[in-house]
């Protein structure tokens, strides 16, 4: 009897130190990987001290990339919004005809790499020319090829994030009220902003972070639609690349700012809808 | 509702990767070959398909390391853990890279004199690419490993209850099968995403002549100067989606069914 307590008592530390090994492997791993790079990221991108990343915040070069990056993401963004929603409604729906062709090409545009989509993009506005390499020669204007290319790299994000809010609010709708909105009549569209709209807004929320964050940083993508250098507006990813620029370092610095403030809207959105 | 959806997805995917399809004719099944065929290029994929499976492999390990230890464990500051496993998914993967040629060309984590990696080109073995892919990629697999953890966990303490048996061996038992569909399809997507990253590998690239080189770089370099070079190695990435997102359910299901086999031997996994 008392063998067999000692026994289990045995099993259950050596599941404690078990289990303590296992959390210390994966919370070193984690901060080898993530927090030691950022943290030397931080400090090496400001060798002079903040004072003087305030001073390069005022730089054109450091200005001009950043609005480039803030209104090519807030397009691809609004696009994501305003038609991914409506994808992610009609994925969450069970019967329609070509709703597995939708998921398949949603799940195709998240396999794709987004250097391949640019690249793509670029094909389908002008075949035959080379965007990057003179302007007169480039049919597709580069805000829109960035911009495009950008929502392209972040669509599926959106959409995968939005549907499992729209699916719970589904199966929590009763059978009498049908989802409003997916059915596509007037009085859908009414109900889709009464009930639809309010019902998923925290993780609509955190889909818009998680596509904007994307959008900032589509550097591939970018990359993939006008080559290897540029001629157009450069976005900030591919400013801070450049050799030699001014307030380079402090380009990085501001993309990494605004990755950490998206992540926190993205999880004050999640833990809201939790709480919901 | 429907007409919107079904217009988005055709002009932003259908539409583009059938031009680069149809660019792909153009140029012709033999310039495609021969583009695929040259050193440069022939380097450049092995390279990419040996990096993007070592990420594959090291995240399926750590991620459900990571994953379990999320579920299973109770730990001071494991929410805090848990909010931050999605951060460095949302950092732009090019500030990941700079963040590593930081820690791995200075050679000490934040000291001595930062230099910009263009400035001073210091050529540093291939591996040193796997630093930002782990990075950038680092969430995926935790993240679709974790619930299916949590559904396997409940369901086993169910079946447990239901025979009466003490919850602990039978859950340990079960605990990999139930687990595998999702470790395969979280191993699949990064190995996706690490094989066509450009941003988080640009600044740890070797550009010595005769290197070998990412895909995603030499792509990127072709886009301007070499039309069929780019073409080739875009359908090619094209294909290799085609195939992953076509498979990505046959896998799971394979795994599923792997798992399956072993859970009827009970014990084999103890």
């Amino acid at each position: 009897m008392s063998a067999a307590r000692a026994t289990a008592g045995d099993r259950s530390l050596r599941r404690r130190l078990r289990d303590a090994a296992l959390v210390a492997a994966a919370l070193v791993y984690f901060a080898a990987l993530v927090i030691v790079p950022l943290v030397a990221l931080a400090r090496a991108m400001a060798p002079d001290g903040f004072g003087r990343v305030i001073a390069d915040v005022s730089l054109l070069t450091v200005v001009s990339p950043l609005v480039v990056t803030l209104v090519i993401a807030t397009l691809a963004t609004a696009a994501n919004v305003v038609f991914g929603t409506a994808v992610a409604c009609v994925l969450v729906r069970e019967e329609t005809p070509g709703r597995r062709i939708l998921d398949a090409l949603v799940t195709l545009s998240f396999f794709v790499a987004p250097i391949v989509a640019g690249y793509a993009i670029l094909l389908a506005a002008a075949p035959d020319s080379r965007v990057g390499a003179g302007a007169d020669a480039a049919p597709l204007p580069p805000w829109l090829g960035l911009s495009a290319a950008a929502a392209f790299a972040s669509f599926p994000l959106f959409v995968r994030a939005l549907e499992p809010s729209l699916a719970r609010l589904r199966s929590e709708a009763d059978d009498t009220t049908r989802i409003p909105g997916a059915s596509g009549a007037a009085s859908g569209w009414a109900g889709f902003w009464r009930v639809t709209v309010p019902g998923v807004r925290w993780g609509f929320a955190r889909a818009v972070a998680l596509s904007f964050a994307c959008a900032c940083g589509a550097l591939g993508a970018f990359v993939g639609v006008t080559g290897a250098a540029p001629t157009g507006p450069r976005a900030a990813t591919y400013a801070a690349l450049e050799a030699n620029r001014p307030g380079a370092r402090t380009l990085v610095l501001l993309l990494l700012a605004l990755a950490i403030a998206l992540f926190a809207v993205a999880r004050w959105a999640a833990s809201l809808e939790q709480k919901d | 509702m429907r007409a919107l959806a079904v217009g988005y997805v055709a002009a932003l995917v259908a539409i583009p990767l059938g031009a680069l399809a149809i660019a792909g004719i153009r140029e012709g099944p033999r310039a495609i070959l021969s583009a695929l065929g040259r050193a440069e290029i022939r380097d450049a994929l092995a390279l990419t398909l040996a990096i993007a499976a070592a990420v594959a492999v090291v995240n399926a390990l750590i991620g459900t390391l990571t994953a379990f230890v999320l579920v299973r464990c109770r730990f001071p500051g494991r929410r805090v853990f848990d909010a931050l496993i999605d951060l460095p998914g949302m950092i732009p993967p090019f500030v990941a890279g700079v963040a590593m040629s930081v820690v791995l060309g200075s050679g000490l984590v934040g000291l001595g004199p930062f230099r910009w990696p263009a400035d001073a080109p210091r050529p540093l073995p291939p591996i040193v690419l796997l630093a930002p892919l782990l990075f950038v990629t680092y969430p995926i697999v935790v993240r679709t490993v974790e619930p299916a953890l949590r559904l396997a966990d409940r369901e086993a303490e169910n079946d447990a209850r239901a025979v009466g048996a003490g919850a602990g061996p039978i859950r340990r038992r079960n605990l990999l099968p139930a687990i595998l569909p999702a470790v395969v399809s979280g191993a699949l997507a990064t190995l996706a995403r690490a094989a066509g990253e450009f941003g988080a590998v640009i600044l740890l690239v070797d550009w010595r002549a005769g290197a070998a080189r990412p895909a995603a770089v030499v792509l990127a370099d072709s886009v301007n100067a070499d039309r069929a070079g780019a073409t080739a190695l875009a359908l090619l990435a094209l294909a290799a989606a085609l195939v992953v997102a076509a498979h990505a359910t046959a896998a799971v299901r394979a795994a599923r069914w792997i798992g399956g086999d072993r859970g009827a031997h009970p014990g084999s996994l103890a």
